[in-house]
């Protein structure tokens, strides 16, 4: 039985046989003009591909695939696939080289069935350019190219990894939901080589070109505004001389328990941006309240209660945060309604509140701050767990519990460095002792 | 004088589409090009669904992608009054499925308006130009046939001519600067503009072919672009939000009166608009007047702290964002006066600190005598005359003095 390595090797090649077997049978019966300019047709929507969001990268060479297919015939489409040779010859260094081979294969194949497909659909529905039955060929050859596509991905994924096909294969439903597009746009650019010239596709062009200008500008944007949240994030942080990096691990650890438990990507963007504002409130309490070692009085307690709701009104006006404020304003909130500044109990608490809201004191839990040292991870979850149900919901505990283990979380330790406490030292002593020492009990489960 | 003058803009604009329409009117073009009823209500349809799907380039003003449907119905040579008709039925359904509270009569009036402007543009570029291209049909398909003259000029219109129509409009009676405003204008509109004009002549283009199937699939292209230019739009809605939002928090703080960032941050654009500051300046200008007060977060909020130490301070915070370099040191000019021999941050950094000494003072200013007073002091503290007479002029002290 072949290794791990050895099937992805066997599978590799496989493909690449068959693939060099379709172009051996496609190149003789191809316009060589007509390849030519499919060729670079593909080398040019692979070099301008770009990213729809962190998962999605969008191209248009399957429309150029459905367009070869629908002027040339399977056989050019076939051809076309070599056109993205330079590309991933070009980005070889950030791949491994055997998936230069692998990607240009599974272009050919996936061009082949899908151009045998169309064919086939034309024959028996007798479609005619352009009537309806004509649009429902290209639309499932559309629609089989994907497929087509990610099953030979998703193999690949499965053989590499030990994740399964069918999970390898789950993103196919958000590229077949980009086929009407394609679709769209591959019978428009048929018709216009068709009736006018392969000149005028450039009227179609500038609007795709629009599109991809927003996407990259997009994107360097949501790079600039990672940057200026975090900057001021720090330069809140510098306050708490504690919890220096702390809403930056909040926020990174959210994600992940977001991803465990399938939160739709946009909800995690958000609850990114909301977990690492969420204690923007505490610009608004006394530093020598956030830096106090040992217990606090129950006014100095009263004032550190404010900073969800002040966090929350200086978000208030960012309209994109406001599916996401919630987090900021209950992330001190408990399930059985004991928590603060609100009290209010579990239905008003969304899924990605309690997620926030777990990750946060496992969070604190876990670092050192001005009245005890850090935490173990085991520890920290086993509290957690203690206080599933009435504090926590006990499903965000599990998948965070699941989270730790699998990235090998550590406790922060050393953030804040001696010199900088001014002479105060970091009391000895754990969250258990303090919670005992402590008579407030309905507050005392909540670090600060 | 500021609502004469856009009232006055529209009306020229009126009367010239009415002309351009009439011009149609008596020349022969178009005679031949008269669509189905179905077709016709289907381009009233897609005039709707654009309606509701309008695009926008970051800084731009909001542009109607249905002009891409009106557009593409002047090109392929309906009448006037038919394409006025299109644009008012295509805006009414979509008000009629957002629902809106009340009817803005105006609205469909501009849309009828700039429906047989169009068209009335498209007859007359038509006249000016008149050659049709007609397109080979190798697999026995109808050649594409289009009026070149009539698609250039509603493409200009599109491009150049809407957008410098929305500089006018919009200059409240800043007529100094007016050229260079179109020019920003246009700059913060071409991307749509040329993805809008260029879908008008694609769908004029296979519309001999894909007849009434043209509006699905020439709209397609144009709606990619939307979604990337969405996107890019909302990040930059949320980035310069996200901007004003930090402005409150040295309020936090108790060291600075609430929403003084957001009011400075104002008062300093209108004051970069009366001195005709470029858009880029503008919006630094903006951001840095917003983050001013920034560095006292980083430094004791009981101890007492000079303009020099919170804008020093600033300044390294706004820096760490790596993509606000200019702001950093508008911010840090503003309380250093050395570093405003630098052009490139100087006025903007006179701007910011005359700007932030004004809303101090804010609650005596009622009493004209304190305006004088706050006027001296800034002719010498800030030293910059231009600066102090465009502040004052925008603050409606300059009558009085």
């Amino acid at each position: 039985v072949p290794t791990g390595r050895g099937r992805v090797i066997a599978y590799v090649a496989a493909v690449t046989m068959s693939a060099v077997g379709l172009l051996a049978w496609a190149i003789p019966r191809v316009d060589p003009v007509l390849a030519a300019i499919a060729c670079g047709a593909v080398l040019v929507s692979e070099a301008f591909a770009s990213r729809f969001r962190d998962d999605v990268d969008v191209s248009l060479t399957n429309v150029v695939m459905l367009v070869a297919i629908m002027v040339g015939g399977p056989e050019v489409a076939i051809v076309a696939a070599v056109g993205s040779l330079p590309m991933f010859l070009v980005r070889v260094h950030h791949m491994r080289a055997i998936r230069v081979p692998f990607n240009v294969s599974q272009f050919a194949i996936a061009a082949a069935i899908t151009g045998f497909v169309f064919v086939g659909l034309t024959n028996v529905l007798g479609a005619e350019f352009v009537g309806w039955t004509y649009l429902v060929a290209v639309g499932a050859a559309s629609v089989v190219y994907s497929l087509a596509n990610h099953a030979l991905v998703a193999a690949a994924v499965s053989l590499s990894t030990s994740e399964r096909f069918l999970a390898a294969f789950r993103s196919v439903g958000t590229s077949i939901a980009l086929q009407a597009p394609y679709v769209g746009i591959a019978v428009l650019a048929v018709v216009i080589i068709e009736t006018a010239s392969p000149w005028a596709l450039l009227f179609m062009a500038v609007p795709t070109l629009v599109a991809r200008y927003g996407l990259l500008a997009f994107q360097k944007l949501d790079e600039a505004y990672d940057r200026l949240v975090r900057s001021f994030v720090k330069a809140i942080e510098i306050k708490d001389l504690y919890t220096r990096g702390h809403s930056e691990r909040v926020a990174q650890l959210s994600v992940l328990v977001a991803e465990e438990l399938g939160v739709p990507y946009e909800e995690r963007r958000l609850t990114r941006y909301a977990a690492l504002l969420h204690d923007v409130g505490k610009i608004g309490v006394p530093g020598c309240i956030l830096n106090k070692p040992g217990p606090l009085t129950d006014d100095e307690f009263e004032e550190i209660k404010k900073h969800p709701t002040i966090g929350a009104d200086i978000l208030y006006d960012i309209d994109f945060l406001t599916p996401a404020i919630d987090i900021v304003r209950y992330h001190h909130e408990r399930l059985d309604g004991r928590g603060y500044p609100y009290g209010i109990s579990e239905e008003h608490l969304s899924e990605i509140v309690r997620i926030v809201t777990a990750v946060d004191a496992f969070d604190a839990m876990t670092s050192t701050r001005s009245y005890r040292r850090a935490l173990p991870v085991e520890d920290a979850i086993a509290e957690l767990r203690r206080c599933a149900g009435r504090q926590f919901d006990p499903r965000m505990v599990e998948a965070l519990a699941a989270v730790v283990e699998r990235v090998g979380w550590e406790p922060t330790i050393e953030f804040a460095s001696e010199e900088r406490l001014h002479g105060h030292t970091i009391p000895v002593g754990t969250f258990q002792e303090r919670v005992a020492s402590e008579a407030r009990t309905d507050t005392a489960e909540v670090p600060r | 004088v500021t609502a004469r003058s856009g009232a006055f803009v529209r009306a020229t604009v009126a009367v010239l589409g009415v002309g351009l329409g009439l011009v149609w009117w008596t020349s022969a073009f178009g005679d031949d090009a008269t669509l189905g009823l179905v077709e016709l209500a289907l381009f009233v349809l897609a005039a709707a669904i654009t309606e509701l799907l309008p695009m926008r380039q970051p800084g731009g003003r909001v542009v109607p992608t249905s002009i891409a449907v009106i557009g593409a119905a002047a090109v392929l040579g309906l009448t006037p009054s038919v394409v006025a008709g299109v644009a008012a039925l295509g805006w009414l359904i979509a008000w009629l499925v957002s629902r809106p509270e009340t009817l803005d009569v105006r609205e469909v009036a501009m849309r009828a308006i700039g429906g047989w402007a169009l068209a009335g543009v498209a007859a007359v570029g038509a006249e000016l130009l008149p050659y049709r291209w007609v397109g080979d049909a190798p697999f026995g398909l109808v050649a594409a046939e289009l009026q070149v003259g009539a698609a250039m000029a509603v493409s200009l219109a599109i491009v150049i001519g809407l957008p410098t129509l929305d500089a006018l409009t919009r200059q409240e009676g800043r007529w100094r600067f007016v050229l260079r405003r179109i020019v920003e204008s246009i700059s913060v509109t071409w991307l749509v503009g040329v993805a809008v004009a260029s879908t008008t002549v694609l769908g004029a283009l296979v519309h001999p072919v894909l007849g009434e199937w043209t509006l699905p699939t020439m709209l397609i292209p144009l709606f990619a672009a939307r979604v990337g230019l969405d996107r890019f739009a909302s990040a930059s809605k949320a980035y310069e939000q996200t901007i004003r939002a930090m402005s409150r928090l040295p309020e936090q703080l108790g060291t600075v009166a609430a929403d003084h960032g957001v009011r400075v941050g104002e008062m300093a654009r209108d004051v970069g608009l009366e001195l005709g500051l470029d858009a880029a300046t503008l919006a630094d200008l903006e951001r840095a007047a917003y983050l001013h007060e920034l560095g006292r977060i980083k430094l004791e909020p009981d101890a007492p702290v000079t303009r020099r130490e919170f804008a020093t301070a600033g300044a390294a915070v706004i820096h760490e964002t790596a993509s606000l370099d200019r702001v950093a040191r508008i911010v840090e000019a503003h309380g250093v006066p050395e570093l405003q021999a630098d052009d490139d941050v100087g006025l903007p950094a006179r701007i910011v600190a005359a700007c932030c000494e004004v809303d101090r003072y804010a609650p005596d200013l009622a009493v004209e005598g304190q305006r004088h007073e706050v006027t001296v002091r800034l002719v010498r503290e800030i030293g910059d005359l231009e600066v102090v007479g465009a502040l004052t002029r925008v603050l409606g002290w300059a009558d009085e003095s």
